[in-house]
């Protein structure tokens, strides 16, 4: 149980705590429940700013994941003014989102004004979306950071410890989700890779077989007619094989050179 | 480099470059008399990259021909297996439990190969004395297929990506002449590729000889399926 006393460290008078406790509870579970399960990770990070703005002392939240290059993008937000921001700031290339993606720890600005002159663009780009603090948290999993998420809020001031502690933790679970959805789709990259290598060989040699058996030429040279049939054709050496390998293409029609009769 | 592991017995540091280095801490590490590596291909069947002797080989090689062993149970479960095989697998693989026998072997141990949570290659390590792993063992020789189970399928795409075989190795052909074989047969018997490899597979156990030695009979023309008597599995339709 969250008592009383921990209710006064805020700005504002937090919604009433078991109401709090007992929504905190369903988002918790709700997390949980969608990483056992088949997930969107933008679903999931969707689902992440939305309550984070919604349980937590702020108005609206942005999240920005880096892509392969590093850039931080725009992933989810709670809506258009938000984004807004988030936009501002990735073209500004500076802000306390970028701040907090590259140092790995979380940024506080209690009072957006006051930074008119570190990062101008957005100080201004925020006051003209209605927003006067952020709070930017990092989305860290064993040391490495992979993106942050910013909540703001239309009054001054600074986000309580309690609230800090709740967007660490649900932060903490989305970024799990998160790495474990790109080990998934790294990981079957590699397997298709690895079967498409395997498969083309077993296919190629089959063909093999079957050309020099229908010819009567040494494996070999059934390579070398394989080679030119499908360079002849435009097709690559995998498809033709595949298709001499299963029989639907007759292995009559391939020859050493550019045939010189009627193909059936 | 082989040269760099020599002589120290402790955790391998850096990735391996060579089948030779592959294998290597496994037999530095555990109290094994050799090991092999291979891949899953598409169809489930193993294609071996790296060996250490013919009775490794020859293990993985039971397997493929009798189409059961503890590699087909470490893909179906994606856990590690250990076997006494004069205990045999409980039931599991009464052929690959007949067949072992036949080998200097007490204990196998089949491990996962995995890519993120999908097996994607087994580990077959043996030991011909009798007494099962250690936990101690067991759980080296699962950091050890960790760490080599990338470098395994880097090895494995690139073989497959070449025409042909190069350098001194004997493994690590890819079953190229079991392939061209079953092409081959597939043509005799007017036939698919996959019916192919079984008339093939069946025909070596017939003959108590290997799908590699039957195959190398074909492609050197020495066998001929459309020559032999027609059908020696009992085919559904029932003549003789």
């Amino acid at each position: 149980m969250v008592t009383p006393m921990d209710a006064h460290d805020g700005r504002r008078t937090p919604m009433s705590d078991l109401s709090r406790e007992q929504r905190l509870n369903v988002v918790f579970v709700k997390l949980a429940d969608t990483l056992v399960d088949d997930y969107d990770t933008v679903e999931l990070l969707q689902y992440l700013v939305e309550s984070c703005a919604e349980l937590l002392d702020t108005d609206a939240g942005g999240l920005m994941l880096a892509d392969s290059s590093g850039q931080l993008q725009a992933i989810a937000s709670t809506g258009e003014a938000a984004e807004l921001v988030e936009i501002m700031q990735l073209n500004a290339g500076m802000g306390p989102c970028v701040e907090c993606f590259t140092t790995g720890e979380a940024v506080s600005v209690p009072d957006i004004d006051t930074v008119q002159a570190k990062w101008p663009d957005f100080a201004q780009a925020a006051a003209a979306g209605g927003f006067h603090s952020v709070y930017a948290t990092p989305l860290r999993l064993r040391g490495k950071t992979v993106g942050a998420m910013n909540l703001f809020s239309i009054q001054v001031g600074k986000l309580n410890d309690r609230d800090i502690a709740t967007a660490r933790a649900l932060t903490d679970i989305a970024t799990i989700g998160i790495m474990q959805e790109r080990l998934v789709r790294e990981s079957s990259a590699v397997t298709e890779q690895l079967q498409h290598a395997l498969d083309s060989r077993v296919l190629i040699e089959q063909a093999k077989g079957v050309l020099s058996e229908a010819h009567s030429i040494p494996l070999e040279e059934a390579f070398t007619w394989l080679r030119d049939h499908a360079r002849r054709n435009q097709t690559s050496l995998r498809t033709l094989a595949e298709s001499i390998a299963t029989r639907t293409l007759d292995p009559a029609t391939i020859s050493a050179r550019p045939a010189t009769k009627k193909r059936p | 480099m082989a040269d760099a592991l020599t002589g120290s017995a402790s955790f391998p540091q850096d990735a391996p470059t060579s089948p030779t280095s592959m294998l290597l801490p496994f037999l530095r590490l555990l109290a094994i008399s050799g090991v092999s590596l291979a891949v899953l291909d598409g169809n489930g069947q193993r294609e071996v990259i790296a060996s250490s002797d013919e009775v490794s080989s020859r293990i993985e090689e039971l397997q493929f021909e009798l189409g059961e062993g503890p590699g087909y149970a470490v893909v179906s479960t994606g856990r590690a297996q250990q076997i006494s095989t004069q205990q045999g697998s409980g039931g599991s693989a009464p052929f690959f439990d007949a067949a072992v026998q036949d080998l200097n072997v007490a204990t196998i141990v089949s491990l996962p190969l995995k890519s993120g949570a999908i097996v994607v290659g087994v580990a077959t390590l043996y030991r011909e004395g009798p007494g099962l792993l250690s936990d101690e063992d067991m759980a080296t020789a699962g950091a050890l297929v960790h760490w080599v189970a990338g470098p395994v399928i880097e090895r494995a795409i690139v073989s497959a990506g070449r025409e042909m075989p190069t350098g001194p190795e004997t493994r690590g052909k890819l079953r190229r002449e079991v392939h061209q074989a079953t092409g081959m047969i597939s043509v005799q018997s007017d036939t698919s590729a996959s019916d192919a490899f079984l008339q093939l597979r069946a025909y070596a156990y017939a003959q108590d000889e290997t799908v590699e030695v039957v195959a190398r009979k074909v492609i050197t023309r020495q066998l001929n399926f459309a020559h032999l008597p027609p059908r020696m599995d009992g085919h559904p339709d029932g003549r003789p």
